[in-house]
């Protein structure tokens, strides 16, 4: 480990502290202005005003709202989430269930988009204007321009509907991940194969490029030992970036596919007014940002010795 | 002209070279028909102003022209009595930082950021001396203590060098395989004064030990009478006159020549630069018909705005391009 990472380290993560508080309460403000009286929701349209006032005691509604908000932001600091007003589980328990799933789904997805989008971004910018760069770059556009529902929905009526050789929906088995990983993946590779492209042309018409080639080293010696590495470091942004986004939770891919993943949980916390879950995701979402905002920053000081923390 | 005996061998021979870069608002001829030679252990200055064509000739000779935009189109190429234009990327990269290096215009971003400076003297050295990873950092950190960088900074990153001491570096590289031509593009434009005479002086001491001829690309007379054996003035992508220093300084005859050392040009007086003469020089997208200086010439005659000059044997080893040292007189 790099010199002074450690502390580096432990200063952005107490750092983070506050930063989530604030997520909290702006989430916690926002969901007070919301339609709707979730007790009265939770009974549903027959129910008496004795039931929802009894109701809303046991949901805490009744307190005043900085009380409401204190006991949120105390449970938050020890580590507890609250009650799905829901299903009646603990907030942490329902997260465990579907925090997994997505952000196995996720990695898969960020690990095929980063892997294919840096070598078909290298390749395009080495062979620029050539047949394959010309290809590369339009199927690009399409990536980043097509709507992700239409293109799971696509994907199920050719690979299980034609084909019939993946399933359209569920969980469980290794074949259930390919298609919502396919369809997550588009979005992030199509950004990164366009950043590493243009990042990549950039790097190579750099002086310390010529000078690698005045050494004798031939083009693609120069592309793996010199240009990647430097063309690299403003991908891992978007890396990172795109990552976040789908471990927030992909909701239209998770509800086209039917997969138990934070996405839908969430969903169906919104329709059912069950705060405790949006808060908790909410707030989750942000974390998991700042870490992987970290992480980036951690990566940098391994391919860019001119960033440093130890001081 | 014919081999004198005992006169050494020609290490560089350019002859009618021709480079061109395609860009969308037109041809930029940077380059038109240059002859240039150097001998073996000799150092030639060649100088000119901006846009002369100086780093696309070096670059052509590196074959290093960038393509696209750049083509040569045209000439011959000789390192050593062996033509190098037709060759293929593996023969050329075994000539590149061995046999011919180069030390760039701008030092501050020609290393690598990422890497340390002594991987990346140690890499060339790999590269062409077939030695161990080991042992070609331990000859890395040699060529550092050669050019006067204490061995224990092979670690560090460029970064953490001023502009000099990367020049420093930069020349570490080139010379670590002891080639038998270096081209020095400005190698010390972009530095400031003490160490501009702190970077000539390395050069002056290394090609002792180190190098076999040297092609100086610079603007600064001073410094071409200080390093170099012969001088090339170059005008719109050819050499318009040439002769060994003494002779170019007393003696000089192109009216492009003699404008930039103005009227009494001195080897002795320290450092002078060139003297901006009057006019732009040519856009290289539209060369004027004829002699391409013909425009800002004070002696112009008729037949200069219609035939190029060809090169006129003026003294020993003094060439001129000029209509008025030509022996048909511009009647031809
Ligand atoms: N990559 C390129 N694309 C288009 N034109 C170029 C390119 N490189 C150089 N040129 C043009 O070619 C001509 C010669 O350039 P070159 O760099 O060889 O001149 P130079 O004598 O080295 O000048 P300087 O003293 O400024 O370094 C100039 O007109 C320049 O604008
Ligand atoms: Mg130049």
């Amino acid at each position: 480990m790099k010199k002074g990472l450690g502390k580096y380290v432990l200063i952005r993560l107490v750092g983070a502290v506050p930063l989530l508080l604030v997520v909290a309460v702006i989430v916690f403000v926002l969901l007070q202005y919301a339609p709707g009286d979730p007790a009265e929701l939770m009974l549903g349209m027959d129910a008496t005003p004795e039931n929802v006032a009894q109701m809303r005691v046991k949901m805490g509604l009744d307190k005043p709202l900085h009380v409401q908000l204190l006991r949120f932001l105390a449970g938050l600091l020890r580590g507890d989430l609250g009650t799905s007003w829901q299903s009646g589980r603990p907030v942490a328990e329902e997260i465990g269930r579907t925090l997994p799933v997505t952000a196995y789904v996720s990695f898969v997805a960020i690990v095929i988009s980063s892997v294919v989008g840096v070598l078909v971004g290298v390749l395009s910018a080495v062979r620029q204007y050539s047949l394959v760069d010309n290809i590369v770059r339009v199927v690009v556009l399409a990536g980043v321009s097509m709507p992700v529902f239409w293109l799971g929905l696509m994907l199920i009526v050719v690979f299980s509907g034609f084909l019939g050789v993946l399933p359209s929906s569920g969980w469980g088995t290794p074949k259930h991940l390919v298609l919502p990983a396919v369809t997550l993946a588009t979005y992030p590779l199509a950004m990164i194969t366009r950043l590493t492209r243009s990042s990549m042309l950039e790097v190579i018409r750099q002086d310390y490029v010529r000078t690698a080639r005045a050494k004798g080293l031939s083009m693609r010696a120069v592309i793996v030992h010199h240009a990647l590495q430097n063309a690299f470091i403003p991908v891992v942004t978007v890396i990172g970036i795109q990552f976040g986004v789908l471990l927030a939770g992909a909701v239209l891919t998770e509800s086209v596919f039917a997969i138990p993943g934070i996405g839908r949980l969430t969903v169906a916390a919104v329709f059912a007014r069950d705060y405790p879950v949006i808060r908790a995701s909410v707030v989750l979402t942000a974390a998991i940002f700042v870490l992987i905002n970290l992480l980036v920053d951690i990566s940098y000081t391994y391919l860019d010795p001119r960033i440093r923390y130890d001081n | 002209m014919s081999e004198l005996p005992g006169r050494t061998q020609p290490l560089l021979e350019i002859e009618n070279l021709h480079v061109e870069y395609r860009t969308l608002d037109g041809i930029v001829k940077a380059v038109n028909g240059l002859n240039l030679r150097i001998d073996e252990g000799k150092a030639l200055g060649l100088v000119g102003e901006t846009g002369a064509g100086k780093t696309t000739t070096a670059l052509a000779v590196m074959k290093l022209v960038p393509t696209p935009p750049g083509v040569i189109t045209a000439g011959s190429v000789r390192i050593a009595g062996r033509e190098i234009l037709p060759l293929g990327d593996a023969e050329m990269q075994h000539l590149r930082g061995n046999q011919v290096s180069m030390i760039f215009q701008n030092p501050m971003a020609s290393l690598n950021p990422v890497h340390d400076v002594g991987s990346q003297i140690a890499e060339v050295i790999r590269l062409h001396q077939g030695v161990s990873p080991r042992e070609a950092r331990v000859r890395a950190a040699g060529m550092l203590r050669a050019v006067g960088i204490p061995e224990n900074r092979a670690g560090d990153f460029p970064h953490e060098f001023s502009g000099g001491m990367k020049q420093r570096v930069m020349i570490a590289i080139a010379l670590a395989c002891r080639p038998r031509l270096l081209i020095a593009d400005e190698p010390t434009t972009a530095l400031d004064v003490t160490i501009q005479a702190q970077v000539i002086d390395l050069i002056k001491s290394l090609k002792r030990d180190y190098s076999g001829a040297q092609l100086l690309i610079t603007h600064d007379l001073g410094l071409v009478a200080e390093m170099c054996d012969d001088v090339a003035v170059m005008y719109a992508g050819r050499v318009v006159e040439k002769a060994d220093i003494a002779e170019l300084f007393q003696n000089p005859r192109h009216p492009y020549t003699l404008g930039l050392f103005g009227s009494l040009p001195n080897l002795k007086k320290s450092v002078h630069r060139l003297r901006s003469i009057g006019g732009l020089s040519p856009d290289p997208k539209m060369l004027p018909r004829g002699c391409p200086f013909h425009p800002r010439c004070a002696e112009r005659m008729d037949v200069c705005t219609e035939r190029t000059p060809s090169e006129s044997v003026v003294g020993a080893g003094h060439t001129v391009c000029c209509w008025k040292y030509s022996e048909s007189g511009g009647t031809r």
